[in-house]
């Protein structure tokens, strides 16, 4: 492309050209065999290009339902998972203050037996041995 | 077949049947909403055709889109068209699908059906039987194209958007848009020597 002119060809086909530009365009053109040639093929590249028409929309039930039954999903799947978080984060509070206090209600049946037994068994008897009194008395 | 928008006042002028659909659609009316995207559903299916280069590549770009516009409809603030708007999110749609894709033609070689052929030799209209055929040719073309390149030629030649609607819809500079245009058409150009010589 040796004229510098032919660069505005495809502003020109585009009717982009300011007022004064065109009419400058114009009639440089009248002039320019390159300009005219250049024109003419953008011309011809257009009328292609723009023959490729409109595709058929052949689902034109896709505009909008499916995309509001996703959209209600996600929403529903996002309360579902912050219900689920709070939950969790309920239920872990309750196990952490459980776990730092420990509820004596919680203490097992047997175990409040067994100590309740050993609290209220007699003192063990004395053993006969002499020895083994002044050992325990802490005689020497 | 173009978007039909005005190419002036748009930043002001919201169609009116589009202001008073968004109005009832930002108010949380369902139905509202779905009147709204109806509108330019066939459009936007026929830009992700041609930007993603397969019919059912297209509909699941659409689909997206249509999501997206949902999510955002509360921040969408009537700057642009409703059609500008939602051509922004399809092109960025049908980028990050063509991303995931990673799948690009070969530039070369391209063999054309006849109509097309007459078409850019300077035949003046395709036979409406040819039509089907000349689309097929025109989607392998673009989809040689860089997806910058692609982006702009599917916008301005089979959208019919001005340039400043395109650099709406792309968030680039009006100045850009002229020139990324240029080069898209030279390539374009180069690729299609043997029938524009």
């Amino acid at each position: 492309m040796g004229c510098e002119v032919c660069v505005k060809a495809g502003a020109y086909l585009d009717h982009e050209l300011p007022a004064r530009e065109r009419e400058a365009y114009e009639a440089h053109l009248s002039t320019c065999a390159e300009c005219a040639q250049e024109l003419a093929r953008l011309e011809r590249l257009s009328r292609f290009l723009s023959a490729a028409g409109t595709p058929e929309f052949s689902r034109p039930q896709l505009s909008w339902n499916p995309v509001v039954k996703r959209q209600k999903l996600v929403r529903f799947a996002e309360a579902l998972m912050a219900a689920a978080g709070l939950v969790m984060a309920v239920c872990g509070f309750c196990l952490l203050k459980s776990s730092a206090q420990p509820d004596s209600a919680t203490v097992a049946g047997w175990e409040r037996m067994a100590l309740t037994q050993q609290a209220e068994a007699p003192p063990a008897p004395e053993p006969e041995d002499p020895i083994a009194q002044a050992v325990l008395r802490g005689q020497p | 077949m173009t978007l039909g928008m005005g190419q002036a006042g748009e930043r002001s002028a919201l169609d009116p049947a589009d202001a008073e659909a968004l109005r009832r659609a930002q108010g949380g009316d369902d139905a509202a909403f779905e009147e709204l995207v109806s509108r330019y559903a066939g459009e936007l299916y026929g830009l992700a055709f041609f930007l993603t280069g397969q019919a059912s590549d297209a509909e699941d770009v659409v689909q997206e889109t249509l999501l997206g516009a949902y999510e955002r409809l509360a921040a969408f603030e009537s700057r642009s068209s409703v059609k500008t708007w939602l051509s922004r999110i399809l092109v960025n749609q049908a980028a990050r699908h063509h991303r995931s894709q990673r799948v690009r033609k070969a530039a070369q070689p391209l063999q054309l059906t006849a109509a097309a052929a007459e078409l850019l030799q300077g035949a003046v209209a395709a036979s409406p039987a040819a039509a089907s055929e000349i689309r097929m040719d025109v989607l392998d073309v673009i989809q040689t194209l860089r997806p910058e390149y692609r982006e702009i030629v599917v916008l301005r030649e089979l959208q019919g958007l001005s340039y400043q609607q395109i650099a709406e819809v792309l968030s680039i500079p009006a100045g850009t848009v002229e020139s990324r245009l240029f080069r898209a058409r030279q390539d374009l150009k180069e690729l299609l020597k043997d029938y524009l010589a």
